[in-house]
């Protein structure tokens, strides 16, 4: 299948985006700060790669996958999945911002990386969705005990 | 240096819940002196720490500004301010340990020179991001900065807001202090802990971003903290360098994107009405021309004011109330999304539209409008979060009850088998006769003073626990089955520990004032009093280490969780690292003629791990989801 | 400061000595100086939980430092300074008043260290539930992950046939 012309765009400033992350990282979230230099650069990276295969196949079902990995990861390092809603926005703002400065004439990979990131936002939601209904028939199981 | 135009604002509130004001502020523009401190301590005694380090600060620097360097000067005010909060400590009692946080800023020409200890902040927005100056002194960081802490770890710390430093705890403080050199349309925040504390990051973000004058945005700022819950008091000081150059793209979506925008409205409302806004389980309490007024009217409204004035604060605002309020009373989450997407339906409607008409300036539109629209996720997101906590913390809850009530109220602690927290005690040969005299007497003195508040019954077995134990008389003086034997069947949290412990003080002041008072030589009162004394301290510890004995469970129950989890971790880790090689292994055709719009429409498979049903239609306009290609191609 | 606070506050490097190790941080040092200070404000203060007292426990813990280190730091402590009154205060009601106002502070430790356990406990039985909503989402997460896999490795297969 083809993919947008965009994408080529993406993964060829996807090394500059990825220094520039690693470089603002502490301006990102304060708790990637305190992460050393190459844990962060791995976790931008899969995230970098993450929206690079959305933008070229809109395929939801494994950017769910992803969304999902990351939203557990963050989850299971004290991070609330809002806070792992803001670090992606962070990563993608990074990455328009690059893109921008890149080619200010050329607003395609801009808009995409925006609409990538609402798409990703939106299955965060999903995801934190999901976890609150659990949640709360989970309570409602145990007050029935009283 | 050439000097920059500098504009600042501050303003401090007690919050919504405290009581009084700790914090205090310092804008002094003509010496270039602007200060936040929260002070600590019982009483009143935060707000005398942080006016008294404000005052000596303020004074110190307005004496010294023309003949001391930036650095030094800041640096000697501050200890100069410790100095001062640490002496009136040690002056009064009902003053110890009291104590302020402080960030300071102290601008000269282009430098602006930045200390701080505590955890009060100092951010600088710069080209759009906002960036933190200061490292929170916490004992987390500091574990972290000594590897006795992994960062992972951090944020799952049970005392990750405790601080390692702050004025008063010492005479001189251990100050941190950066530099910045400004370039026109800095802004500098200083803020105390009450803001980034309750105020959603993000809203500090848009609002620190935004192009108001700075006491708006001080003001914008106390707001979101209030919004948050303001459960502290809040300060914040906003200085902005220099007018800054607008970007010219920028430029023209203040001024005429947002005109676009504005003689659209209309053309958006109806929109609105036509993508079913109005038939939202959202809207059902109100009237079609209402709902689509107040919901389609202020998101249309909200984007408006964003495209104004280069901030989010608006939309966000926007998509936290509309989400909180149907959330917060039950609503379901598929009909917010269903509402979202509807309005994002309409926003396109529009664009479409104007397409037609300026190519140029709706593609700047779409951007930001899509823009918009992850900023209005990510305000939902807080609010689902935020709810997520609140019935995790439920749970916690109910979950403790059950477990107190499996165990029984019928058990005594006694009987309950458990390792003994057992100390060598030393042997205590029997009192000399007049040193028995004391003690007997102490005892009958004490057991008969008047009943005052608490557990009568209670203090007196705790006395006859000391006589005994302070005579020698049986072995029924160990201070470790005294302990199991006054527990009885307390549970072990606040409401079984205090009572208890109030009961001990109480036997402790009643017994020792008795022996005082027993008339005899004081060489004998003097022995009782050791004796009396040295059960009361074997007894408080003894109870002590029963509590840590008891609770000691729970942290090894922790461990094992906390081992699995990072072996869950590791693997998930391990797969993601797979699939992004296998993804960027693959090779595409690139065609640049395929549109940038993306589809969010729900996607064709449903989410496996959850029985949600998720309605909605299938993917739209623009590349669907499909295998990639089966052949190998150059890119 | 009263005569008496400063007659105890000579006798620190006796009592810390070897309980202290030299750290100036170290529990028994902010045991020994709660003595001292409540020795020195006199008769005139009211009875009740030192804060500072309190703040430095806390402190302690948030270091790393056991329950068990602070008790026991608490009855080293008592030990040694009811050893160094009886040696150093010739006048018996001012042994005494050392005595009563140290037997205070380690009560008043134990109480703190007492509801710093309980409250520990509380939050370690928080963290398992959050640990186990944790594992739950990693293994959601990795059951999604497996099917992508199977997916990608199959057209990564299918790629170069």
């Amino acid at each position: 299948m083809t993919a947008p012309g965009y994408v080529a765009a993406f993964e060829q400033q996807r090394p500059v985006i990825l220094a520039r992350l690693v470089e603002v990282r502490a301006s990102l979230d304060h708790a990637i700060a305190r992460w050393p230099a190459e844990t962060a650069q791995a976790m931008f990276d899969k995230v970098l790669i993450g929206l690079q295969t959305l933008m070229a196949t809109n395929d939801q079902a494994l950017h769910r996958g992803f969304v999902r990995s990351f939203v557990a990861l963050r989850g299971a390092e004290g991070l609330a999945p809002d806070h792992a809603l803001r670090l992606l926005v962070a990563i993608g703002d990074v990455a328009i911002g690059v893109a921008r400065a890149a080619r200010a004439d050329d607003s395609a990979l801009p808009l995409a990386i925006t609409y990538a990131l609402r798409i990703t936002a939106r299955l965060v939601n999903e995801v934190t969705a999901d976890e609150l209904a659990r949640r709360l028939a989970q309570r409602r199981q145990t007050e029935a005990w009283r | 240096m050439s000097r920059l135009s500098i504009r600042a604002a501050g303003d401090t509130h007690k919050g919504s819940v405290r009581e009084g004001n700790e914090d205090a502020l310092i804008v002094d523009a003509k010496w270039g002196l602007y200060v936040v401190l929260d002070g600590m301590g019982g009483a009143n005694a935060g707000d005398i720490a942080s006016s008294t380090a404000r005052d000596v600060i303020h004074e110190y620097v307005r004496a010294r500004r023309t003949t001391m360097a930036p650095r030094p000067l800041l640096e000697a005010a501050i200890n100069a301010g410790s100095a001062a909060v640490h002496g009136e400590a040690q002056r009064r009692r009902d003053r110890h340990g009291m104590g302020t946080t402080v960030v300071a800023c102290l601008i000269e020409g282009r430098r602006a020179t930045i200390a701080h200890v505590g955890d009060s902040r100092a951010y600088l927005r710069r080209d759009g991001r906002l960036h933190r100056l200061t490292q929170d002194h916490t004992v987390v960081a500091e574990l972290i900065a000594r590897g006795a802490l992994a960062p992972e770890e951090a944020e799952r710390h049970a005392y990750k807001n405790v601080l390692s430093r702050n004025l008063g705890a010492k005479a001189s403080a251990q100050i941190d202090v950066a530099e910045v050199d400004l370039q026109p349309g800095d802004r500098l925040v200083l803020c105390s802990d009450g803001l980034y504390g309750y105020a959603a990051s993000d809203a500090i973000h848009h609002v620190a971003a935004s192009t108001d004058a700075a006491d708006e945005v001080v003001r914008d700022l106390i707001e979101a903290a209030l919004r948050g819950g303001g459960g502290d008091n809040v300060t914040a000081i906003v200085i902005d360098a220099g007018v800054a150059t607008v970007p010219r793209a920028t430029m023209v979506l203040k001024t005429t994107g947002a005109g676009t925008w504005w003689a659209h409205r209309d053309r958006f409302l109806t929109a609105a009405r036509n993508h079913g806004v109005h038939r939202s389980p959202l809207c059902a309490v109100l009237a079609a021309d209402e709902a689509i007024a107040l919901v389609a009217g202020n998101f249309a409204d909200a984007i408006y004011h964003d495209l104004e004035k280069a901030t989010g604060v608006n939309v966000w605002s926007f998509a936290e109330n509309l989400a909180r309020g149907w959330l917060g009373q039950g609503g379901v989450w598929g009909a917010l999304r269903e509402l979202l997407d509807a309005l994002a339906r309409s926003a396109d409607t529009v664009l479409g539209e104007l397409r037609r008409e300026d190519a140029r300036l709706a593609g700047m539109l779409e951007a930001a409008v899509a823009r918009a629209l992850v900023t209005a996720e990510t305000a939902v997101g807080g609010v689902l979060a935020e709810q997520l906590r609140t019935i995790e913390s439920e749970l916690v809850r109910i979950e403790a009850e059950q477990a107190r009530h499996k165990r029984g109220a019928t058990a005594r602690f006694g009987d309950i088998p458990t390792v003994p927290y057992m100390r060598a005690q030393p042997m205590i040969e029997a009192a000399a006769p007049e040193v028995g005299a004391v003690l007997d007497g102490a005892r009958r003195r004490a057991l008969a003073r008047p009943a005052g508040t608490g557990d009568r019954a209670l203090v007196a077995r705790v006395i006859d626990y000391a006589h005994r134990a302070s005579s020698a008389a049986d072995a029924t003086g160990d201070p470790t089955l005294a302990a199991r034997e006054l527990w009885d069947v307390r549970s072990f949290d606040e409401a079984g520990v205090t009572p208890l412990c109030d009961a001990l003080d109480h036997a402790r002041r009643e017994h020792l004032a008795a022996v005082r008072a027993v008339p005899a030589a004081a060489g004998a009162r003097v022995k009782a009093m050791r004796r009396v004394v040295n059960a009361y301290q074997q007894l408080a510890t003894a109870i002590a280490g029963l509590v840590i004995e008891s609770v000691a469970p729970a942290a090894a129950g922790l461990r094992e969780v906390a081992r699995e989890t990072a072996r869950l971790r590791e693997q998930v880790g391990k797969n993601e690292a797979r699939i992004a090689r296998l993804e960027s292994k693959f090779a595409t055709i690139y065609d640049p003629e395929l549109p940038a719009r993306m589809n969010l429409e729900a996607p064709t498979e449903p989410a496996p791990s959850s029985g949600a049903s998720r309605p909605g239609p299938g993917p739209g306009p623009g590349p669907g989801p499909g295998r990639r290609s089966g052949k190998a191609t150059e890119r | 400061m009263t005569d008496l606070g400063e007659k105890v506050a000579i006798l620190r490097d006796e009592v810390l000595d070897i309980v202290a190790g030299g750290s100036e941080d170290s529990p028994a040092v902010a045991i020994f100086d709660a003595v001292v200070r409540s020795l020195s404000a006199g008769p005139d203060t009211a009875a009740g939980l030192d804060l500072t007292l309190h703040d430095a426990v806390d402190r302690r813990l948030a270091w790393g430092d056991t329950e068990e280190t602070i008790v026991s730091a608490a009855e080293l402590v008592f030990a040694r300074l009811a050893r160094a009154a009886q040696r150093a205060l010739r006048d018996p009601d001012e042994e005494m008043l050392v005595l009563e106002t140290a037997a205070d502070v380690v009560a008043g430790t134990a109480r703190v260290v007492s509801l710093a356990a309980v409250a520990r406990a509380t939050r370690d039985h928080a963290a398992v539930m959050r640990e186990e909503a944790a594992q739950r989402r990693l293994k959601d997460a990795l059951a999604d992950q497996e099917r992508n896999l199977a997916r990608l490795e199959e057209d990564a297969g299918s790629q170069f046939e």
